[in-house]
């Protein structure tokens, strides 16, 4: 009894161990005053997890903990120029596919690009962007002639911090380049087109002859539970809109369909993927962007 | 303030009745029921809807929490299954929740009812009262939160706006924050104004009822009296005596009322010897004369086809 109370009290301090590094890290992207020529940090840093995230963001925080949230901190600098206040938040979301998923359901369209970490952006007086595990909000009080400029000298100096760069999901590269819309990748943690058996999702959005469309990418976990959640959504179509053909030769398995939403739809399987065209009218071409895709996947 | 529109139809009866009757009970044992609500099989004709305090707004017993799905077809799933209020938020996702649900709802604007919440931070400054300077800035920031969710819904009216997350009664009665409202109704830029909170609501419903100025009020209220969040993990408890108290004061002075966390405290029992359901735990808030409607979050069709029931 002894000997488990000992392998048990060891391992909680292992944990715990672990857990102040982890905060330890993500702590030490926190530039030095130092490194902060003409900004000072003008508030204690306020360091959240798992358990207590909802305290700084509320009903926002499940969305966050849906993408595998770990940590985060948050403290306040100030322009000594301008006394412009800005508050920036970094979020340590586990991995780097999981960063960019945050920040791929957050991009705002009519934002302003930027060249930080893997990919940034400013909308009003916010700068966004994703390096690696992290995702980085750096949030200005107001808008004045040296915001963007502002914003822009923190991103340069927290990027440089951050020890890795990380890389965009490789996935993407398997979607087609025509009629492909600009920043509109998306990962889909769970619950991919509003089904609890679809995770793992990457979706683009296109623009093509006129037609405005999506596809889906699903990695499954493996073939056979691919096979049995592509029957479940063929079910679901059936029951929501319309099946019109379910005789397509493409991958192991195809059907093409009206949603109650997308409109037309194709959906086709092979091996633990699944890959979904909506709306988009045009069935032959929709056929072929699907077997590209599926060449690309070998 | 309960409105029926219609006759009720059990559900055995709606099955006999609707033309998908026979697919339904055919596919029963594989297809969740509601789906079925996707064709708009019985939506129109056994749905109930309850009078919003003094607001007048129709809203269905359940609502739909739309801030845990970026998907457009779960909208469009609930739309169907006869569910009209939804609830959103500036915070969701950067404010694309709202995108999404704008996209989702712009040719039926008329037909739901839209809800959503503004946040009033006052990230590090202390005292509400002292500064001018902060008066300016609630005010700014009121302004340009309600500027872009009309933006992202699409729409020059939302039915109702709260203040997110309230948490003192310092916010909830603030000058500026309640003259932003006062003007954003003379606008037609809302049609009614309230507060959510999470914590420390029997004071803040107090608050509320003394100075009954906010038409909604949306709080957690579940059969339990405490809820640990499905996500989070994170534990809250109230005294469920002294807020059913101040509930049933706000029922006299009108003012709606939504409950939220109405799942997170568990699956409930009626009589304590059937198995516990979520479907009951809804209708146990529901019962309350006191509450209108609850926002219940629902991330897939699966929670949908779940919750959907309570409301019949």
């Amino acid at each position: 009894m002894k000997d488990y109370i000992s392998i048990l009290l060891s391992l909680m301090l292992v944990l715990a161990n672990a857990m102040v590094i982890k905060a330890e890290e993500l702590k030490s992207l926190i530039p030095l005053s130092s490194e902060l020529t003409g900004f000072k940090i003008t508030q204690e840093s306020e360091y959240y997890n798992k358990e207590n995230l909802w305290r700084y963001m509320n009903g926002g925080a499940p969305g966050y903990l849906a993408y595998g949230f770990e940590e985060m901190v948050t403290f306040h600098v100030m322009n000594l120029k301008n006394r412009l206040e800005i508050v920036i938040d970094i979020y340590d979301m586990g991995n780097n596919l999981n960063a960019f998923g945050i920040y791929s359901v957050e991009r705002v369209s009519g934002g302003r690009d930027l060249e930080f970490g893997i990919d940034s952006f400013q909308y009003d007086t916010t700068l966004f962007f994703w390096q690696d595990k992290y995702y980085l909000k750096l949030m200005a009080y107001d808008m004045t002639p040296e915001t963007a400029q502002s914003l822009s000298r923190l991103a340069q100096i927290i990027t440089q911090k951050i020890p890795k760069k990380g890389k965009r999901p490789r996935l993407f590269t398997v979607f087609p380049e025509k009629g492909r819309l600009k920043k509109s990748e998306r990962y889909i943690k769970c619950d991919v087109l509003g089904q609890e058996y679809f995770a793992d999702g990457y979706s683009v959005d296109y623009d093509r002859d006129n037609n405005q469309y999506k596809i889906f990418l699903i990695r499954g976990r493996n073939p056979k539970e691919t096979e049995q959640n592509f029957k479940k959504y063929l079910t679901f179509i059936k029951v929501v809109g319309q099946v019109t053909d379910e005789h397509i030769k493409i991958g192991e398995q195809a059907f093409a369909g009206i949603h109650n939403y997308y409109g037309r739809v194709l959906f086709a399987r092979k091996g633990p993927y699944i890959i979904g065209v909506v709306g988009f009218d045009n069935q032959n071409i929709t056929q072929e962007i699907i077997a590209l895709m599926f060449s690309r996947l070998i | 303030m309960i409105e029926n529109n219609d006759n009720l139809m059990s559900r055995k009866d709606f099955l006999r009745k609707s033309s998908t009757g026979l697919l339904a009970f055919a596919l029963l044992g594989e297809i969740p029921f509601t789906l079925l609500n996707s064709k708009k099989a019985y939506s129109k004709t056994s749905t109930k809807y309850r009078i919003l305090g003094r607001t007048e707004l129709k809203v269905t017993a359940v609502g739909f929490g739309v801030s845990r799905t970026m998907e457009p077809t779960l909208v469009k799933s609930a739309i169907d299954a006869g569910i009209n209020f939804l609830d959103t938020g500036r915070i969701y996702y950067n404010g694309q929740n709202e995108v999404m649900l704008g996209k989702v709802i712009g040719g039926i604007r008329k037909e739901v009812i839209v809800q959503s919440r503004v946040i009033v931070s006052l990230r590090g400054k202390d005292d509400l009262h002292k500064s001018t300077g902060i008066s300016k800035r609630i005010k700014n920031m009121m302004n340009s939160s309600l500027k872009e969710s009309l933006k992202a819904l699409q729409t020059n009216y939302i039915d109702i706006l709260l203040i997110h997350g309230a948490n003192t009664v310092d916010i909830i009665n603030h000058e500026t924050v309640m003259d932003f409202f006062r003007v954003a109704k003379e606008k037609g830029q809302i049609r009614a104004c309230g507060f959510s909170s999470h914590d420390n609501q029997v004071e803040l419903l107090k608050a509320a009822n003394k100075s009954k100025f906010y038409d909604v009020i949306m709080i957690p209220y579940n059969h339990k009296g405490s809820y640990r969040h499905s996500k989070g993990g994170h534990y809250r408890e109230w005294d469920q005596q002294a807020l059913e108290s101040e509930l049933k004061k706000a029922e006299r002075n009108n003012i709606g009322i939504i409950a939220m966390k109405t799942c997170s405290g568990g699956p409930y029992s009626p009589d304590g010897r059937s198995k516990p359901s979520y479907k009951a735990a809804l209708k146990w808030v529901s019962n309350h004369s006191y509450v209108n409607t609850m926002a219940v979050a629902m991330g897939n069709v699966k929670e949908i086809n779940e919750n959907v029931q309570a409301m019949f």
